[in-house]
């Protein structure tokens, strides 16, 4: 990652993932460094998880308190960059990854 | 004016419009596209009725025609932020924003990201759960911005519409 250290932004971010969803079973974290669509520097994180809360409400609340925090986090490392954030289940993750396959 | 809520009724119908086997990826743009629509309206609809009397025919058009996409994805990056950038504290009178704000902030951002690559990028692929995830929060975005305070509603809307100058 140009502006965070990888390492050690994948362990913030898993550990304010138990903090803030300690229903979420997370099987892996992705943290890029990325363009979005107009051109601009992102950082693109994906959570695939195993598990999550069953209620649709909490899991928004959740997906949402925890985005927020990793982007204040990465504000007080020096990177300014707005964080895009996917959380996609394993499925849905192997259903992306095929498609991609396929598509190369 | 379309109604929000019909635009997120109209993206659950289109991400299961193929109800036999795996969604089709033109379904699922589709989806994603009419919830960002969704979410975009109901903020156009926000700042016409709140800067023009009703009724005021053309002038009201104009005001709900008056938001720009890239405009409003900047200043939404801006205002997404649990602090304040230093140029915005005076304008709002505080070092931090309602968490509404910053939801709904935040849930522009990402949507109109992913519309993007939904509606341009040939090799972006979309899964149901992310679809369903990102009409949830379209839903989650409107009732943020309906529940504002009035008055912090007002300096969001003046300041998504006009930024700052100088």
């Amino acid at each position: 990652l140009t502006y965070l250290d990888a390492q050690k932004a994948e362990k913030e971010l898993a550990r304010i993932a138990k903090k803030y969803a300690p229903d979420l079973v997370v099987d892996d974290i992705d943290i890029q460094d990325g363009l979005n669509q107009i051109g601009g520097e992102i950082v693109r994180v994906t959570i695939v998880y195993s598990r999550r809360t069953a209620d649709d409400t909490d899991f928004a609340q959740q997906r949402f308190v925890i985005a927020d925090a990793f982007h204040e986090w990465a504000l007080k490392q020096g990177d300014v960059r707005f964080p895009h954030f996917s959380f996609r289940s394993r499925e849905s993750d192997a259903f992306i990854r095929k498609e991609m396959m396929k598509n190369a | 004016m379309p109604d929000p809520r019909h635009l997120l009724d109209l993206a659950i119908f289109e991400s299961n419009a193929n109800r036999k086997g795996a969604p089709r990826q033109a379904n699922l743009r589709r989806a994603v596209s009419t919830a960002y629509y969704a979410v975009f309206h109901e903020l156009c609809r926000a700042v016409s009725n709140t800067f023009v009397p009703a009724h005021s025919g053309k002038a009201q058009a104009t005001f709900y025609r008056a938001l720009g996409h890239r405009e409003l994805r900047s200043r939404c990056e801006e205002l997404a932020r649990k602090t304040l950038p230093k140029k915005l504290v005076e304008l709002f009178g505080n070092k931090a924003l309602p968490i509404e704000v910053i939801k709904f902030c935040r849930t522009f951002v990402g949507l109109q990201e992913l519309r993007h690559a939904c509606d341009y990028d040939p090799d972006h692929v979309s899964s149901l759960d992310e679809v369903e995830t990102a009409i949830s929060d379209a839903e989650e975005a409107i009732i943020a911005l309906k529940q504002l305070n009035p008055r912090i509603k007002l300096l969001v809307l003046a300041y998504l519409l006009n930024g700052l100058r100088g």
